[in-house]
């Protein structure tokens, strides 16, 4: 039966099937993921896990992390630097978003699209939320 | 030369530039420095130079000059009414050189590295009209000598480029060729803020569709109206022809015409104080789909191309709803932080169009946040 509800596309959640491991530090807090401008653009989380997926969905999105930075901070409050740059996209890309290839087709093209927007890409709306997840 | 108390703004110092000497143009308010150029590197023209040097004293905050140009200019702050100095003196009395970039510039404001928004303007550098009166100069029995300085300048009054013509030419015309050599360079400029003295930079006529939306002569509101409206985006509003206030005057931003990757330009014939010069390219949506959307959710079609652009938006390929196009979800976060939902297509010819765009919902937005 198509019902309003019923109609609506159903979403996948992400899921991290390539069996990488994020970076994990002992004395960590939180992790954080940070733009090119230095502004902190997630969550805080207790693991990096989460900031390497939305790494990699950047690194879909933009095709580069130039100057974005995967950060945490210690248990005396210092911040480190995880991975930045280069060395993020590395990192990041065995959690970029799992796709068939029909999909990455699509995907592709969807992306080729978006680049060609002037508009593109809009900043980050920077995150003030300062409990950790 | 530099008195003592007074605290020179370095304007330019490029990469590999020699220690600066003590030749020296004294203006009237400004101070300009020629510092030795290495061996064997010509000094450019007189003329150049003078413009140059001229550009140091205008009011512009002109703190940068074309990397390319070999030699520095460097002027004191002490005009009347400027801002302090934002440099010292060294020890020698010359002025401390430094190297500044543009985009660390622009970063440090928070913006991005290629602006979107320039200003252009002329002014004559040297000599300037004769003729029966100085109004008719340049016309009938007039003449136009010196030269002529011509600048794009971006929002944060860093300038972009300068080129230095002979003044008889159109201002126009120095504009035209300031552009094309410039425009390459500048892959995300989206807007191009002149005055009506540069009506036919485009160098062709609007057309009839883009004619409809030409810049406009204010109009009172209506009595019991809101009030002026703004417009949402610089790239035109669909929706009508709502206007943009700049400096007391109603401008209308022309709607874009066709689409394309290199945008071509088009300025108002029409413009009362100041022209806007923007993209012929159309927004990708249906201007009659984004008010049924806005009215059914409260989502305007330029917040969700935002939220579309943004580099967390997560997305899903959506095969079931379309067999001739690419079909895609979006969920991204808007400029005021509202998690939108956006379907979008994309078409054979590599274009796509939102579709539609609404508030995300919980289960939608638990999707997002999970990576």
């Amino acid at each position: 039966m198509h019902t309003k509800t019923a109609d609506r596309p159903q979403l996948r959640p992400g899921s991290a099937t390539s069996g990488a491991s994020a970076p994990a530090f002992p004395d960590t807090v939180a992790y954080w993921l940070e733009d090119d401008l230095e502004n902190r653009v997630s969550r805080l989380f207790a693991t990096s896990e989460k900031p390497m997926r939305l790494a990699g969905r950047v690194l879909e999105n933009l095709g580069a992390l130039d100057g974005w930075t995967v950060a945490r901070r210690d248990v005396n409050g210092a911040r480190h630097v995880v991975a930045s740059g280069p060395a993020l996209e590395a990192a990041a890309t065995p959690f970029m978003p799992v796709r068939t290839l029909a999909e990455a087709a699509v995907v592709q093209r969807f992306n080729e699209a978006r680049r060609r927007d002037p508009e593109f890409p809009s900043r980050a709306h920077v995150e003030t939320d300062e409990r950790v997840y | 030369m530099i008195r003592s108390g007074e605290s020179p703004v370095i304007v330019n110092s490029g990469p590999g530039d020699a220690p600066a000497a003590a030749a020296r143009v004294d203006y009237r308010r400004g101070r300009v420095f020629e510092p030795t150029v290495e061996s064997g590197t010509s000094l450019p023209s007189e003329a150049v130079r003078s413009a140059d040097a001229m550009q140091a004293r205008t009011p512009c905050a002109s703190r940068l000059l074309k990397s390319t140009v070999m030699w520095s200019v460097i002027v004191d702050s002490s005009r009347a009414g400027s801002a302090p100095a934002r440099r010292t003196p060294s020890s020698s009395g010359l002025p401390q050189r430094s190297t500044v970039v543009p985009h660390e510039v622009r970063r440090r404001h928070k913006r991005r590295a290629q602006p979107s928004m320039v200003m252009i303007d002329a002014q004559t550098v040297r000599g300037g009209r004769f003729g029966p009166t100085f109004h008719n100069a340049g016309g009938r029995g007039g003449r136009t000598v010196g030269a002529k300085r011509s600048i794009l300048v971006e929002i944060l009054a860093l300038p972009v480029a300068v080129r230095v013509d002979p003044a008889k030419p159109h201002d126009v015309r120095s504009g035209r060729d300031l552009l094309r050599e410039r425009l390459p360079d500048l892959p995300s400029l989206t807007a191009i803020v002149a005055d009506r003295g540069y009506r036919g930079l485009a160098g062709r006529r609007p057309s009839p569709w883009s004619s409809r939306r030409a810049i406009s002569p204010r109009t009172r509101p209506a009595p019991g109206s809101a009030g002026w409206s703004r417009s949402s985006s610089l790239l035109g509003d669909q929706r009508s022809a709502q206007p943009r206030v700049y400096g007391g005057r109603v401008a209308v931003i022309r709607s874009p015409r066709a689409s394309g990757v290199r945008p071509a330009w088009q300025i108002s014939r029409r413009a009362a104080a100041i022209a806007i010069v923007a993209p012929v390219q159309r927004p990708p949506w249906d201007p009659e789909k984004a008010r049924t959307n806005f009215d059914k959710h409260g989502v305007t079609f330029e917040e969700a191309r935002v939220a579309l652009n943004h580099p967390l938006a997560r997305q899903w390929p959506d095969p079931e709803h379309s067999d001739d196009e690419d079909r895609s979800i979006v969920i991204g976060l808007s400029p005021g932080g509202r998690l939108l939902l956006i379907v979008t297509a994309t078409g054979v010819n590599g274009k796509m169009r939102i579709i539609s765009a609404r508030r995300a919902t919980k289960r939608e937005r638990h999707a997002y946040q999970d990576g």
